[in-house]
Parts: C-alpha cells; sequence; structure tokens
C-alpha cells in the first residue's frame, strides 16, 4: 500500500517536472550552438586543408564541443544512463566510467562503420546515415528498452521478496556492499536459491534452495561461483550492455565529419576530431550519470530509515525502468509506422 | 513532507534531463526571394539558398567533390555540382510558397539552377515560373519560405530584388516572431531525428520569414 501511493507521488510529481519545467529554451539553444559549433569545424577543416597552423586544435576544440551540445539531442542514451543511476546503486565513478565508455564506443563505431565502408563496400554517405537511422537506432532503442524492461523487473522481484530473500542470506551477506541496491547485489540476492551447476544458470527456487549442500563455512567455489563471482559477472554483463546499447548507435554528427575528412584526405584528423567529439559527448552524459545518482542519494536521505528504503528503492527502481522502456519503445513505435 | 517529495522531484528532473532533445530542423539556410517581372505581370520567382559552412562540405563530399586549395570549387566540379542539384527529388516542395490575396499560386519546377561559392558557403539559385502570369495592378502577394517538415529551416537574410518592370511594387521582409507558443512546439519539434517526420502537416510554415509584395 506504501509502496503503491510512493510509486503515485513520484509519478505525479515527474509528470508535474517534466511539463511544468521550461526546458524548451535550453533545446532551442543547443541546436544553436551546434549550428555554431559545426561551423567552427568546418573553419578547422578548410584551415587544415590549407596547411595553416593551429588547425589541429581548432578542430579539436570545436568537435569536443559540438559533442557535448549535440549529446543533448536524439541518442546517446542519456536517458538510459540517467536512468540506471537513479534506480539502481551503481557508484556515481562506475556510471561515469560507463557513460564515458559508452560515448568512446560509440564514436569508434562510427569510425569504424564509415571508414570501412568507404573502404570494402564503397557506401555513400547516404546510406551510411539510413542504416544509421533506420536500423542501428531501432537496434539500439530495443536494447536499452530491454535494459529498462530488465529494471522493472529487477525492481518488482525484490519489492515481492525482499524479507525472504535477506534473511535467507543474511550469512552470506559480508561479500556483498553494506547498503543499497544495485544490480550485483540484486543479482546475487536473486541467486541465492542456488546453482544448477556445472553451467551458471538460472535455478528452480523451489527445488533447488534445498538441495544446496552448502554449511555456513563450507567453500562455495567447489560447487559453483561464489557471491562475489557472480556479482562480478552480473556487473560485467550488465556493464556491457548497457555500452552496447548506446554504442550501437553511431551519432550522425560523427558520420558527417567522418564522410567530411576522408572526401578531403584528411582520414586521420577527421577520426582524432570523432575520438575528441566523443569525450564532449561523454561530459555530457558523465552530468547526467552524476546528477542521476545525486538525486537518488538525496531521495534516500529523504525517506531516512531503512525500512521505507527498502520499500521506496524498487518503487524508484521500477519507474526508472518504465520511463526508460517507455521512452525507447515510443521512439522505436514511431519508427516503425513510418 | 518536504523531504518526502524532494527525492521523487529530482527523479523527475533527471528523468526529465535524461529525455532525447535537439533534432530538427537538422539544416540551416539562409537566403531569400527575388521577383521577377515582364508586361506588367510577376511571371516567375528567382530563389536564393546559401548553405552553413558545415552543410556545404558535407554537400560536397557526399558527391564525392572536394574544395581545391584556395578554399573554391573547380569549374569542373562546379559543372559536375550543378548536373547533381538540378536532378530535384520528388519530394521537393519549393522552399518558396507564393500566394495571392490568400490564395496559393501554382509555381512550375525549378529551372536555371547555379551554384557559387560565397565566403566559404555554397549559394544556390534557381528559377521558379509562376503557372500562370499575375497582372500587377494592386497585387498583394506573400511569400513564406519555408520546407514543409522542418528539416530544413529556412531564413530570409537577402533583401529581395525586383527584376524586369516591378517599378510600383514593393517588398518588404517579414521576420518570424517566435511566440512562447512556437517555442514550446520548436522544442517539441527538437526531439525529432532526422529520419523522422513531424506529426503536424506543413509545420515549417508555422516558423516561416515572409515577405510582403504590394504593387500600386
Amino acid at each position: 500500500m506504501r509502496v503503491t501511493l510512493l510509486l503515485i507521488i513520484t509519478v505525479s510529481v515527474a509528470f508535474l517536472a517534466i511539463n511544468l519545467l521550461d526546458l524548451s529554451r535550453i533545446m532551442l539553444w543547443a541546436i544553436e550552438a551546434q549550428r555554431g559549433f559545426q561551423n567552427q569545424m568546418a573553419g578547422a577543416i578548410r584551415a587544415l586543408k590549407a596547411g595553416e597552423a593551429g588547425a589541429y586544435t581548432a578542430l579539436l576544440s570545436a568537435t569536443a564541443a559540438y559533442g557535448f551540445v549535440h549529446a543533448l539531442g536524439p541518442g546517446h542514451g542519456k536517458y538510459l544512463v540517467g536512468g540506471v543511476g537513479l534506480g539502481t546503486s551503481v557508484s556515481v565513478r562506475k556510471l561515469v566510467g560507463l557513460a564515458a565508455v559508452s560515448s568512446l564506443a560509440q564514436s569508434l563505431w562510427a569510425i569504424v562503420l564509415v571508414f570501412g565502408g568507404f573502404l570494402f563496400v564503397e557506401v555513400s554517405a547516404r546510406q551510411m546515415t539510413v542504416m544509421a537511422e533506420e536500423y542501428l537506432a531501432p537496434i539500439s532503442y530495443l536494447a536499452i528498452a530491454s535494459i529498462g524492461l530488465l529494471l522493472i523487473w529487477r525492481g518488482i522481484k525484490s519489492v515481492q521478496r525482499p524479507d525472504r530473500l535477506l534473511q535467507a542470506s543474511h550469512q552470506r551477506q559480508a561479500t556483498l556492499p553494506p547498503s543499497g541496491f544495485s544490480f550485483a547485489r540484486q543479482h546475487a540476492l536473486a541467486h541465492e536459491g542456488g546453482f544448477d551447476k556445472p553451467s551458471i544458470r538460472w535455478a528452480d527456487r523451489n527445488t533447488s534452495a534445498g538441495q544446496v549442500p552448502c554449511e555456513e563455512n563450507c567453500d562455495c567455489a567447489a560447487h559453483g561461483p561464489t557471491l562475489d563471482q557472480v556479482a562480478r559477472v552480473g556487473s560485467l554483463r550488465d556493464a556491457l550492455g548497457l555500452v552496447l546499447s548506446i554504442a550501437v548507435r553511431p551519432c550522425t554528427g560523427a558520420i558527417f565529419l567522418l564522410v567530411i575528412a576522408w572526401q578531403m584526405d584528411l582520414a586521420m584528423a577527421g577520426a582524432l576530431a570523432v575520438v575528441t567529439m566523443g569525450f564532449g559527448t561523454a561530459g555530457l552524459t558523465s552530468l547526467v550519470a552524476i546528477s542521476s545518482v545525486a538525486a537518488r542519494k538525496v531521495a534516500a536521505l529523504s525517506i531516512g530509515n531503512s525500512q521505507g528504503l527498502r520499500l521506496v528503492m524498487p518503487g524508484i527502481q521500477v519507474f526508472s525502468g518504465a520511463t526508460i522502456a517507455l521512452i525507447s519503445l515510443s521512439l522505436l513505435g514511431f519508427r516503425l509506422t513510418l | 513532507m518536504l523531504n518526502m517529495f524532494s527525492g521523487p522531484l529530482l527523479c523527475g528532473m533527471v528523468t526529465l534531463f535524461g529525455s532525447p532533445a535537439a533534432g530538427h530542423p537538422h539544416v540551416f539556410v539562409d537566403g531569400g526571394v527575388d521577383f521577377v517581372f515582364e508586361d506588367h505581370t510577376l511571371v516567375a520567382l528567382r530563389v536564393t539558398w546559401l548553405y552553413d559552412d558545415f552543410e556545404t562540405l558535407y554537400i560536397f563530399s557526399s558527391y564525392n567533390l572536394s574544395l581545391n586549395a584556395q578554399g573554391e570549387l573547380d569549374e569542373t566540379d562546379r559543372k559536375a555540382l550543378i548536373r547533381h542539384r538540378s536532378d530535384w527529388p520528388s519530394d521537393f516542395d519549393g522552399s518558396a510558397h507564393l500566394s495571392v490575396d490568400g490564395e496559393a499560386i501554382a509555381l512550375k519546377w525549378p529551372t536555371d539552377l547555379d551554384a557559387q561559392m560565397a565566403d566559404c558557403r555554397l549559394r544556390v539559385t534557381f528559377m521558379r515560373e509562376l503557372e500562370e502570369a499575375v497582372p500587377l495592378a494592386r497585387l498583394v502577394a506573400d511569400i513564406a519560405f519555408y520546407e514543409s517538415t522542418y528539416f530544413y529551416a529556412f531564413a530570409v537574410t537577402d533583401l529581395p530584388e525586383l527584376l524586369g518592370s516591378g517599378d510600383n511594387c514593393f517588398a518588404e521582409v517579414v521576420k518570424y516572431d517566435r511566440s512562447a507558443h512556437d517555442e514550446q512546439l520548436q522544442a517539441t519539434l527538437a526531439r525529432l531525428g532526422r529520419e523522422e517526420i513531424p506529426s503536424i502537416a506543413n509545420v515549417g510554415s508555422l516558423f516561416a520569414d515572409r515577405i510582403a509584395l504590394k504593387c500600386v
């Protein structure tokens, strides 16, 4: 009951905030700013072609700035990073790292696609943007939506049986982080019922829970991975999923720049510029990462006691997952109806 | 109570901050429209498009063309560009939308395309003849300069020229004045990616710069 009430309040307040806050000016500013930085990039490319001094610095700083403001636009996984920061207990350092790796992977993927496409397949610039926007963008939306659904599922699961899970695992908690609601922690708790060796897969909780032949002091590694190992596997898989779902869709700004650079025999400069563009993008998504983790911490502080936290954090996780899934699926649906 | 709300409020803000933004328009084009008169009638519009520096480079690259060491187009490349650009896409909507006394006037398919470099930017001009010439006597015409899906944001930056016998005519540029409502709508459009089409038909016309032509 209390969870439902809090969920309703959360969604209502979020809805009000979305509708009342005037972000129009920021968006319009971002478009104007992009236009300015794009033209600086063009000027720097011409200067580079003419062999002018300082052209490299001008190009790289313009692309970094462009990457930052361009990341306000569609894609780049901001709402995924924000949702994960809000809905799980991922540390700010790790989330910033993941956001940065995602942006850089996205840049490298753009370089591989464009230069690879020109070298081996002789595709046109137009085919390149069509592939990015009509094929890779929906793949990215779908992958991001899946992560959102996973968050919802984990949130609901932890609301359903937090007490049973926590009680069952109280002996092994020492290997887990002391508090919070991380992917790893939930993953570990979900595995608490046991592992069906030799493969690491979900076991039937009802049957295996009683079959785990593990006493308090036994070496769990003898019949399956330790919780610590599982936590690492889980978080690595989660991290990979997050990075790939963002990076699979190359940024159109990067594609354009690479096409121009290739045509003007400035491939190396273009590649470097796109990497710095990735750093710029990483700057913005890192800000989203930091603010989302901060918001979660404020939420946790405002709730205070651990009993309340145990109820509310899953609610926030479900809300974050639902927001991620809804935005992704609506973007995907929009495309499919075109 | 305040504490209880501060968390969810921040949730909303973060979710919002993390939402997609900054899409349409993708290409900015400056330029304008000139009027061609013959025998006391309006016979054609001459449209000028001036692309941004970056878009200029991208257009060249997409046709496998490149600027020379002087930052100009070689004549053979310029000819090739004119050839490419003269092949208009079937969904071309002209960018110059003429109406007389509130009635839309049909224009012929573009002709006489020319392309030049102007201060590192590509300048394209072309003619749009009217299907039927319009007499100048007490003419009140309006040209809206836009592309219907707002993928391209057109802006009138050149003063209109009156070419031929349009002595008793006056043209005035009426720049688009962004209202608060338009700001919201533009912010919504800003969420669209390059391959997406706005659901509002002819949305570009809402943000159009206009040219008012009056003849006495």
